[in-house]
């Protein structure tokens, strides 16, 4: 089949099939666990035919148009990367939807699950596959969505929608950072398209070397970080545990959050070789990996100790791909890539036990928990295999990639010189005690020790070979990849290294390699971890006491204040920002307006005021008095009545004003405006109080005064400035009337001609209103006469 | 000969708005049903006139009105929005005495924005507005004895009223200085206004008289109370097509006709942009009322929207334009959403002070499905999520301001975003996740039509945004 096809099969297949769900389970009920396993099946195969597509670093590129406006393409992009990843996705996906048949009980809401871990999962391969980053970011966002609606799966328990709430946030959040740099990177390249940077060496280059180089790598790995859990934003991954087991197992220690990883190994050829790069990534990891492998020791859930122990093996991986220096670009980028499945395998396998647990044991608090090893022998054996391929014991996968990455932080010490030839590597083994440590406890809390007397159920088996066979068929893997590395290795971790490097690598990964250093800090690591596990409980205790003491010093801290407190904490603010009485409103308006006068008014104020001539007759200076007198009163009389017949005292002096001005036609309307208005005023005012209810004290007064004296200033300053006559290049209008009206309208008197002619339509639009008003008028008495 | 066929849209709507104002006057109250209808297929049918003059150019009245992709674009939003708020107030209306005043009055509501859009002339500009502003503050008020939608359009006209006078005075300096209205003309002497502080001065009362209805911080404290006062269907028309009117204005305004004063009002418009998205989310968090928080949710969107007036590239007007279509659809369906709660909320008790109360939404994914399912998706649309057309115009619009090198506004809008995923995700949590016991009720045919169209452009536009982002292009063109 064409890749094109099976690829976009492979990410859609999912999608129209979720839809099919709920029809799905009306015909075979709760079997439809295995009708969704179907479904990653037929991905898992689709992505398994292109192997060998890929299988030299090769790589495949086919695209459709989608927005060509702003350069986006629905195009996608297969190389070793893609298909390590699809089948990381597939492959889990199948084994966790066949173990929720036995694990999700029969009356939960089972279609919606399965919905959900569908959508789930064609975003994440959508994700991998994409070759444009805006389609990467789309189904990026997607995944987080789909991981909010599977964490708060049960929708009862507060702590699932929290757990839910705080992970969208984070990863949604961080999405959009991504996005920014994305862009960024767009600006500095002019493309969305990876590959077409990924194969430019030229567009590299430019990449580096520009200005805005720090800006995209610092939002692109925001992103990163939000989604693997990385640094500050570990915060969500453990609240995130609220999921139902298998969606923890799948989504956050398999697939999900390894996107941040997924994101740093695809642009590792863009930003890789810089020192920007190995401070930001592995100094990012090596702090992660140090304290979530530290704060583990306290959890006493399962599923938490196995979430911060995925925060920290993930920052493993994280350091791993910051190894690089200008000449050697890709230290890490193998050991990275190896560990990166190993950690898929046991991960999950012991997410699936902890599944197990909880499921036949009803609880999964360690201190409640202990000698289940001979209830279930087969489940202590694959939880055995599981830890010990995490703690980094022979002859399992995770002692073959752990080996790597100290022979990796071996290397990279030595090319960045002293101190940092004893300093990394040693900081590694730190996390590598850590892991030792909190592995082992995991086998011990459970299985080994005694049986608690009370609170476990009487009767505690293995569960039934629907929930056994997945986890043991990981367990299996576990062994397979440590024994014969070079299945593994050749046909996914070489193509994807190459593909990540951008040349053919050939790595040699073998159990026994002689006594090298890195096999001398496994030594150190086993003597250690095994000196630190004896101090484990009292470890935790100085955790829990130091917690209790100290609760501010902690992100979870921040956040919960940030976000959950963000009510209180800003409700003083909104109910400042929303006082509601109108006044205020309009008050904050007029300042508004009025500062934003003052500043074009300030700046240029010398030819702002022109010279006044104040050639003014003294019976107009009389009624000027007056007017001032009437508008005094109408602001200031405490009653409606009287405050309403000095308001219309003054439109009626303003009436006079026009007559003395020789402007009849105005005075009339005026008058008749007023007059008007004054009798609505005076019916509308006999319906309410005739006095006002509020107190206005004398700051308040003053407040006014000085607002309205304000504005009344800009006004007069406005004005006089308008009346300064046209400028220069325009005439005023009344040139043109004066030449026009006996030619055109045969009239000698301009003002009739004006209200008749030329503006006949608006003296017509004059009488309508008249007439609309007179008709409101008619009807506030009537109804007046009706209430009565 | 003037061509008349280009003003067909807005003669028959307007022939609609009159049409259902008399008949009104001869059907008993039962039977004013039919005038929803009659004013939804009045208002399709200008939606397809409009659409099929999309491409046209051309000017009327002596060049007072100008059609071409930038007007015709707007006014498909206002259209699309009108037809969503008349189908959805088939029920809303439904046993109201004054059914046609409310129809009539929204479709002149309509009609003013359309001649906004299409105006080209200050005084026409003016005068459309007010027809709009006029016809929407009576309908804010349209529940006559609900205290509360009288507050709201009382503070809704008295602002109005403030901002339409600055507006007012800011034409009149424009004109006093240019010796024109026309838009294009004052460009063309816009010297005049250069050397002195009128044109200063101008700008400032423009900005204050548009970003009134724009509902830019500090001109938006009407916004909120109104929005949660008024009926739900008229809140949409406010908040997803008054404020679209507000913004064709201002393109017009400042992007041809004050041009050349760029320097000086970008700044102006950068500050206000900052401050409206910022303060409009970080309010909307502590919101319990529905509306209010979608109130102040538009706010915060107006203020990406006016980013265009920073940044100033076609691209970036193109994200706006389509911003406004999307916002459209978007508010438009989220208001109809809670009319739908509203509805349910006030069968049950009938005196409910609060009916969108958030309270009111839990287990809403159980009791009205439909509606919640469409909520969801307005929700995520406005918070940008991929795939919805919210997340498209976002895109456009911060990639073109990171690409004019304003990295340090597109990193304050992104974490405007992040702040507002959490508002949209606390009514879909209580939607979906928080319990009631209420029963399972049929939901509102009219209601959910309305909500079913707009989930469909919403989708659409985010799924396959190529034809409409080629008419925004082609609307900014006209701009710059």
């Amino acid at each position: 089949m064409d890749p094109f096809i099976s690829i976009t099969l492979a990410v859609f297949l999912p999608f129209l099939l979720a839809a099919a769900v709920p029809a799905v389970e009306k015909l075979i009920k709760h079997k439809v666990g295995w009708f969704a396993s179907f479904v990653a099946l037929v991905s898992f195969l689709l992505v398994v035919s292109l192997i060998p597509l890929v299988m030299h670093g090769e790589h495949f590129q086919a695209s459709v148009e989608w927005i060509p406006s702003v350069g986006v393409e629905y195009s996608i992009y297969v190389d070793g990367l893609s298909i390590l990843f699809g089948i990381i996705i597939t492959g889990i996906g199948i084994i966790i939807m066949s173990y929720s048949n036995g694990y999700m009980g029969h009356k939960e809401d089972l279609p919606r699950y399965y919905q959900w871990l569908l959508l789930f999962m064609g975003s994440m391969l959508g994700m991998v596959f994409a070759a444009n980053t805006i389609m990467l970011f789309i189904f990026w966002e997607l995944t987080s969505i789909t991981s909010f609606m599977l964490i708060g799966y049960w929708r009862n328990r507060p702590e699932s929608v929290y757990g839910a709430t705080k992970s969208l946030l984070v990863t949604a959040a961080g999405g959009l950072f991504m996005l920014a740099g994305f862009i960024v990177l767009r600006s500095i390249t002019g493309t969305f398209d990876i590959p077409t940077i990924l194969q430019n060496e030229m567009l590299i280059q430019a990449v580096r070397g520009h200005e805005l180089f720090l800006a995209a790598l610092i939002l692109i790995f925001i992103g990163a970080a939000s989604k693997s859990a990385q640094g500050p934003f570990y915060i969500w991954l453990p609240n995130a545990m609220e999921a139902p087991t298998p969606v923890s197992a799948f989504l956050h220690s398999a697939t999900m959050v390894k996107a941040g990883i997924y994101l740093v190994a695809r642009v590792h050829p863009i930003f890789s070789g810089t020192d920007a790069w190995f401070i930001l990534i592995s100094g990012t990891g090596i702090i992660t990996m140090l304290v979530a492998g530290f704060l583990a020791f306290r959890q006493i859930d399962i599923k938490a100790l196995l979430a911060y122990s995925t925060v920290s093996q993930l920052a493993y991986i994280m350091t791993m791909y910051g190894y690089a220096t200008y000449q050697e670009p890709g230290i890490g980028v193998a050991a990275a890539t190896f560990h990166l499945l190993n950690h898929a395998t046991f991960k999950a396998c012991l997410f699936l036990v902890a599944g197990i647990v909880a499921h036949e044991a009803a609880t999964r608090d360690i201190t409640r928990l202990g000698g289940l090893r001979h209830e279930m022998p087969i489940t202590f054996i694959i939880a055995t295999i599981g830890a010990l391929s995490m703690a980094g014991v022979p002859p399992l996968n995770g002692f073959l990639s752990k080996e790597m990455f100290y022979e990796s932080s071996l290397e990279m010490g030595h090319a960045l010189g002293s101190p940092f030839t004893f300093i990394i590597p040693a900081l590694a083994v730190a996390g590598g005690v850590f892991t030792f440590a909190y592995s082992i406890k995991f086998i011990a809390a459970i299985f080994l020790g005694k049986r608690p007397e009370k609170g476990l159920p009487s009767h505690i088996h293995d569960p039934s070979f629907v929930m056994i066979i997945p986890a043991a068929f990981l367990a299996g893997l576990i062994i397979l990849f440590g024994l014969v590395p070079s299945i593994a290795v050749q046909n996914l971790v070489e193509p994807t290294a190459s593909s990540i490097m951008m040349e053919t690598q050939h790595l040699h990964v073998k159990l026994w390699h002689g006594l090298t250093g890195s096999l001398v800090m496994t030594l150190i690591t086993f003597l250690l971890g095994i000196a630190v596990y004896t101090r484990y409980d009292s470890i935790a205790k100085w955790q829990n006491s130091f917690n209790r003491k100290y609760p501010f010093i902690s992100i979870n801290y921040i956040y919960d204040g940030l976000v959950n407190n963000a009510k209180d904490t800003l409700k003083g603010f909104s109910s400042f920002m929303q006082p509601g009485p109108v006044r205020r409103y309009v008050l904050a308006l007029l300042f508004l307006t009025i500062v934003l006068f003052a500043v074009p008014f300030l700046k240029l104020s010398a030819g702002f005021i022109p010279t006044l001539n104040f050639d003014v007759a003294p019976y107009e200076l009389l009624v000027f008095f007056f007017m001032i007198i009437a508008a005094l009163g109408a602001a200031m009389l405490p009653k409606y009545l009287p405050a309403v017949i000095s308001l219309s005292a003054l439109g009626y002096l303003v009436g006079l004003l026009f007559i003395y001005l020789s402007a009849p036609d105005l005075a009339l309307t005026q008058v008749l405006v007023e007059t008007l208005s004054t009798i609505i005023f005076l019916l509308a005012i006999v319906r309410i109080p005739q006095t006002f209810k509020e107190r206005i004290t004398p700051s308040l007064f003053m407040r006014d005064a000085l607002i309205a004296v304000s504005v009344a200033s800009m006004v007069f300053i406005l004005l006089i400035n308008a009346t300064q006559g046209i400028i220069p290049p325009f005439e005023s209008l009344s040139y043109y009337f004066i030449e026009k009206t006996l030619p055109l309208a045969g009239g000698h008197n301009i003002v009739n001609v004006v209200i008749v002619d030329f503006r006949g339509y608006d003296t017509l639009g004059e009488i309508s209103v008249m007439c609309l008003a007179a008709l409101g008028v008619y009807n506030l008495i009537h109804s007046r006469g009706e209430s009565e | 000969m003037i061509n008349l066929t280009l003003l067909a849209p807005e003669l028959t709507l307007i022939g609609t708005g009159l049409a259902v104002l008399l008949i009104g006057l001869f059907l008993g109250t039962n039977a004013k049903k039919i005038l929803g209808y009659l004013a939804s297929l009045g208002v399709l049918v200008s939606l397809v006139l409009v659409l099929m003059s999309l491409g046209r150019e051309d000017m009327l009245f002596n060049d007072t009105l100008s059609f071409d992709a930038l007007s015709q674009f707007f006014k498909l939003v206002f259209l699309s929005v009108a037809l969503l708020v008349s189908i959805a107030s088939i029920k809303y209306t439904e046993g109201n005495s004054h059914t046609e005043e409310f129809y009539s009055l929204m479709i002149f509501a309509t009609a003013g924005m359309m001649f906004v859009a299409s105006a080209n002339d200050l005084i026409v500009l003016f005068v459309a507005f007010e027809l709009a502003s006029l016809a929407t503050y009576a309908l804010a008020g349209f529940e006559k004895k609900n205290p509360i939608s009288l507050e709201a359009s009382i503070k809704y006209f008295m602002i109005g009223s403030l901002s339409a006078a600055l507006m007012l005075f800011g034409i009149s300096f424009i004109y006093g200085a240019t010796g024109t209205t026309s838009i294009p003309g004052v460009a063309e002497n816009i010297d005049l206004l250069l050397g002195s502080p009128m044109g200063l001065l101008s700008a400032v009362l423009m900005i204050a008289g548009l970003g009134f209805k724009i509902a830019l911080v500090p001109f938006h404290m009407w916004a909120p109370d109104t929005y949660q006062g008024s009926p739900s269907v008229v809140s949409s028309l406010l908040a997803a097509g008054s404020k679209k009117m507000g913004f064709v204005a201002a393109f017009k305004v400042f992007m041809i006709a004050l041009i050349a004063l760029q320097a000086e009002w970008t700044t102006a418009f950068a500050v206000l942009a900052v401050i409206t998205m910022t303060l409009g989310n970080v309010v909307a968090l502590s919101q319990t009322s529905v509306k209010r928080m979608l109130a102040y949710s538009s706010v915060a969107q107006a203020g990406y929207i006016a980013m265009a007036f920073v940044v100033m590239s076609k691209t970036a007007l193109a994200g706006a334009i389509l911003y406004a279509l999307s916002h459209g659809f978007m508010k438009a369906g989220a208001f109809i959403a809670t009319a739908a709660v509203v509805y349910m909320v006030l069968s049950e008790k009938k005196d409910s002070e609060t009916p969108d109360d958030i309270d009111n939404f839990r287990g809403l994914g159980r009791r009205m499905p439909v509606t919640a399912l469409c909520m969801t998706i307005f929700l995520f649309a406005l918070a940008g999520i991929p795939l919805t057309a919210g997340y498209m115009s976002k895109f456009v619009l911060f990639a073109s301001t990171i690409e004019a090198g304003l990295v340090w506004l597109a990193v304050i809008a992104i974490l405007n975003s992040a702040i507002s995923l959490f508002y949209y995700a606390k009514v879909v949590k209580y939607m979906y996740f928080l319990p009631s016991d209420g029963e399972k009720i049929t939901e509102p045919i009219p209601y959910t039509f309305a909500m079913l169209i707009a989930v469909i452009f919403v989708l659409v536009i985010g799924f396959w945004s190529e034809p409409f982002l080629y008419w925004a292009m082609e609307a900014a063109k006209v701009l710059i």
